[in-house]
């Protein structure tokens, strides 16, 4: 093996070439000083850098990560996680959810129509209008006009 | 989703406020002290014309206003009308809802006490004492000023 063959292969990691080429790579660095010094110099580059991977990776706190990356995941990305009756619940709204909206607007309508009832029989109106009067001595009389009643009090039966 | 479920029950809320918060608003109340006579020349002074049709139904021909207490009047809270002669007359709103509102009046004069549901725009005339010497004092109370 020349240089040229060999420059390719310059740098390679143990058990990264196959049985021959490390063999002929081996037999041409001992007889090649400029190739194996370059061998030298790619050996100790490539572990500078992971000895500053490993050092700059060292300064980081790594502990949470696990914690936070499954705290950023939302719930409805959980299939069928939350277990017992409120997850069975969440899982067959997800699947009917024409079900699911009817179901939370019934309250809402049924509340609307309750509202409108109430406000239509006790709304204004002569029939919805109550009048009592009591008067200990005198008789009193109630005069429905346009207006409102007019109720007077006296003693004959003229009412004034 | 949990749009739908939140959008429904602040409808829910919403509708079911407004009748509670109806019920505790304070509610203006126009009160006059009238007097009206069976003698005299029949009329009504300018500041009564918009009380004709109720006067006109009762056998008094001539009226005078001797007084006015305007109130913004809270649910059962009574209000003091002053009558002259050192007579009072009692008015209570029992009562405010959308449409009505209902109102109490004590007159211990005629001992005779009254309980009215009126809509807004409409006039209670009640008359708080007996008939003395030809006339008589009434309180006219209209919700909404």
């Amino acid at each position: 093996m020349r240089c040229a063959g060999a420059a390719p292969l310059l740098g390679s990691r143990p058990g990264e070439l196959d049985p021959t080429d490390e063999a002929l790579l081996r037999a041409h660095l001992s007889t090649c000083p400029a190739c194996e010094a370059r061998q030298a110099d790619l050996l100790a580059l490539s572990g500078l850098v992971q000895e500053g991977l490993l050092a700059e990776a060292s300064l980081r706190d790594l502990s949470g990560l696990a914690d936070g990356v499954m705290a950023r995941i939302p719930a409805s990305a959980w299939r069928g996680a939350p277990a017992g009756p409120l997850g069975r619940l969440l899982s067959f709204l997800r699947h009917h959810r024409v079900l699911a909206t009817a179901s939370a607007l019934a309250p809402a309508l049924a509340a609307l129509a309750l509202y409108l009832y109430i406000g239509r029989t006790a709304g204004p109106g002569p029939a919805g209008l109550a009048i009592e009067v009591t008067s200990e001595d005198l008789a009193a009389i109630v005069l429905e006009t346009s207006d409102g009643p007019v109720i007077l009090v006296g003693e004959g039966s003229d009412g004034t | 989703m949990r749009g739908i479920w939140m959008a429904a029950w602040v409808a829910v809320v919403v509708l079911a406020c407004p009748p509670a918060w109806a019920a505790d608003a304070p509610v203006p109340v126009r009160i006059r002290v009238l007097q009206g006579f069976r003698q005299g020349t029949p009329g009504l002074p300018p500041g009564l014309e918009d009380l004709r049709a109720q006067l006109s139904a009762t056998a008094y021909v001539r009226w005078e206003q001797a007084g006015e207490v305007q109130s913004a009047m809270q649910p059962k809270k009574p209000v003091s009308v002053p009558l002259p002669g050192g007579e009072s007359v009692t008015v209570t709103l029992v009562e405010s809802r959308p449409g009505a509102a209902t109102f109490e009046v004590s007159a211990p004069a005629s001992r005779t006490q009254s309980r009215v549901t009126v809509a807004p725009g409409k006039r209670i005339v009640q008359q708080v004492t007996p008939e003395r010497g030809g006339s008589a004092w009434f309180v006219t109370i209209k919700a909404g000023g």
